[in-house]
């Protein structure tokens, strides 16, 4: 009975065996040292990786460093991302616009489009915006990402309830002053951490408030002030 | 000097069963005489001949299919043999419907004698897999007249030439009935006895027409042909077996017209980004769609899965009958070199993926990001829809500010309360269309999130975009 549920749970990729965590492949540092330490070198240069967040929190902050240094080798693609991604902050970031491409897809397209850039080898990284995923999604798109040795960086909304999916890492994000507490919820090869906190502020001092200016007041104290 | 011919008698049922596989007896018949003028195996095993009349064909077999005889499907199909054929000999010329001439004497000495040349063109013609006869002679309308008798060889002795043109029944050299009624009059059965009769006498009884045909028959008076000059463009067209009402089924003929129009684009070197694809419905209506590609392309199969793409959403809206494609634009194949010890084997270059990608979600839904000198953030990011186009504004250029990465599309009033951070950094410009006066700041609201607001000098709030 065990046996049967266990193998199950190996055929959905759902548990890992200690002798595969010598497979590890290449990672690429995400240049944030608390994240590279906890995550043994930094983000995988291949796989699919989860991202659980709400938007606008920094996340794309997050994976910016790591999308430049992978931009340098092929193309990075954007997939239905929520809003327009502006070209300024890309092009701040370090990320070579000639090699970005953003695709307005739809749900049901967007699953298509991320295999195919996956697979087709000039792309490096994708990043899709998408909510809902089967099992057999996840495995389409790595063995995408295995043939065209890329990655895929999902970003979906912070739900306690949704379904684990059997990808390389699924990081949840939240909301901190000092940038973000993040939690490795699972890895491929790795234990899940306790929630740590990922400081944005020597990076991103504007967008941090662990040095808080003098000058800060709160929106109505300012209306009060401006009246 | 030597002349060829070859001779298809069933060019038009040759497509159709190019085409699409027919399992049915199947006759074209002659839309005037309403006589069978083709027919397949299957329609020869039913007991149904040439020149039969419909009814007596019908009346052989009930469920016969038939299909009126198409004098334009059979010039194209030709215009496509003399097309593929090309490359081969230079002087060659279309015949009426269902023959070509070819120049021989001019290309011997590069094939080093007949027999060179003859292989090369019967493999081509293998190749298009299509019925035909064959005979060469010294004048070309023996060297017809020889073809349609099926000679079926390429002799270069003129006494062997005449000895098979004597051999022929006078009816089959002489097509005119008008003239074949005159010599049958005369007693004349084989060309020879017309030979033995002195120009002099022929004139005063034959009229002039049959005399210069008799003439460029022996080769001493020239016959005016224009010989193929190659079309710049790729056109073509196919009348289809049956009325065709879904994509894939349609896509299976449209294989067979980018098979060909591959085959155009490699001889020639070329290749295109745009095709046109014309289906014309059950009503003569006619829709059109354009197929494009990002890169350059020749390869049947790229296309093919370009167009099914494209196609896959469209419904449509009747039966289609018959499909055509076209190719305006053409321009030298560039072969781009690949990695070839790299570690990672691409499958496919940026613009192959470009291509597949826009032509599944549409052109404009696949876009760089690209900023230009502006102040006004909406207009200062923008999405440009082609490869090659750069940034208007080099990254130097960039004011070090603040932006946010994801922005809005359209501003949104401020609901929710925030706590402005930073700021205010002021925009005023445009004066000259739309002004904008606009005061920025950057704020965080109560969920953590890192918005990008601003005031307008009315006191209105405003959520521009959040820091992602």
């Amino acid at each position: 009975m065990f046996v049967q549920i266990i193998e199950q749970l190996k055929t959905k990729a759902l548990i890992w065996q200690g002798y595969q965590a010598e497979q590890i492949t290449e990672s690429c540092s995400s240049s944030y040292p608390v994240l590279d330490c906890k995550l043994n070198g930094g983000f995988p240069k291949q796989g699919v990786i989860e991202i659980r967040s709400k938007n606008g929190i920094g996340e794309l902050r997050l994976i910016l460093p790591y999308l430049q240094q992978r931009g340098s080798e092929g193309l990075v693609i954007f997939i239905a991302p929520p809003s327009v991604i502006s070209a300024e902050s890309l092009s701040l970031s370090g990320l070579n616009l000639e090699e970005v491409w953003v695709l307005d897809a739809s749900d049901e397209e967007s699953l298509w489009c991320a295999e195919q850039c996956l697979k087709s080898g000039c792309c490096t990284s994708v990043v899709l915006w998408h909510q809902c995923f089967e099992i057999h999604h996840i495995r389409r798109l790595t063995l995408a990402c295995e043939q065209g040795a890329a990655s895929l960086i999902i970003f979906r909304a912070n739900d306690s309830h949704a379904l684990s999916l059997p990808v390389r890492l699924t990081l949840t994000l939240v909301a901190h002053p000092y940038g973000l507490q993040a939690q490795i919820d699972r890895r491929r090869a790795g234990a899940p951490t306790p929630p740590f906190v990922v400081d944005m502020a020597s990076v991103w001092p504007e967008l941090s408030l662990s040095s808080l200016p003098e000058n800060v007041v709160s929106i109505n104290e300012f209306k009060l002030r401006a009246v | 000097m030597l002349w060829g011919y070859f001779y298809f008698p069933q060019l038009q049922l040759d497509i159709l069963q190019q085409v699409q596989s027919c399992d049915q007896p199947l006759v074209i018949v002659d839309g005037h005489s309403n006589h069978v003028v083709q027919l397949n195996e299957l329609a020869i095993a039913q007991g149904i001949k040439k020149q039969m009349g419909l009814a007596t064909a019908a009346s052989l077999y009930h469920q016969l299919q038939v299909i009126p005889y198409h004098e334009t499907t059979e010039q194209q199909a030709l215009i496509h043999i003399v097309e593929s054929l090309y490359d081969l000999v230079a002087d060659i010329a279309v015949d009426e419907v269902n023959g070509v001439f070819i120049r021989f004497g001019n290309m011997l000495k590069l094939y080093k004698g007949l027999d060179g040349l003859k292989q090369s063109l019967l493999a081509r013609l293998a190749d298009i897999n299509l019925c035909f006869s064959y005979a060469s002679a010294y004048s070309p309308i023996a060297a017809k007249v020889l073809a349609k008798s099926s000679l079926n060889q390429f002799y270069t002795e003129e006494e062997q030439l005449n000895v098979e043109l004597e051999r022929l029944a006078i009816t089959q050299v002489f097509e005119s009935t008008k003239d074949q009624e005159q010599l049958a009059r005369l007693g004349i059965k084989r060309l020879a006895q017309l030979n033995q009769i002195s120009f002099g006498e022929l004139s005063k009884r034959f009229s002039h027409s049959f005399l210069s045909y008799f003439l460029q028959l022996q080769g001493k008076q020239p016959l005016a042909i224009t010989f193929y000059q190659p079309k710049p463009r790729f056109a073509q067209e196919i009348e289809l077996l049956y009325e065709i009402s879904t994509i894939d089924i349609l896509l299976k003929p449209l294989a067979g017209l980018l098979k060909r129009l591959a085959s155009f684009l490699v001889l020639r070197g070329l290749a295109c980004q745009m095709l046109t694809l014309r289906c014309r419905y059950r009503s003569s209506d006619i829709v059109c769609w354009d197929i494009r590609s990002a890169e350059f392309c020749d390869n049947a199969d790229k296309w093919h899965q370009l167009v099914s793409l494209q196609l896959e959403k469209v419904q449509l809206k009747e039966p289609v009958v018959s499909i055509g494609l076209f190719c305006e634009q053409l321009t030298l194949k560039v072969v781009t070199p690949q990695v070839l010890f790299g570690q990672r084997q691409s499958q496919l270059t940026q613009l192959e993926l470009m291509s597949l990608l826009q032509a599944k979600l549409g052109i404009d839904k696949v876009k760089r990001p690209t900023f230009c000198s502006e102040h006004r953030p909406e207009l200062a990011n923008q999405m440009s829809t082609t490869l090659t186009e750069s940034s208007a504004a080099s990254a130097e250029q960039l004011i070090a500010n603040m932006r946010p990465s994801y922005l809005l599309a359209t501003p949104q009033p401020l609901t929710c309360s925030i706590d402005v951070i930073h700021g205010p950094e002021r925009i005023e410009t445009g004066w000259w269309q739309h002004s904008v006066i606009r005061d920025y700041f950057i704020a965080r609201n109560g969920q953590g999130q890192w918005c990008w607001v601003y005031r307008e000098p009315n006191q209105q709030w405003f959520i521009h975009g959040y820091f992602g």
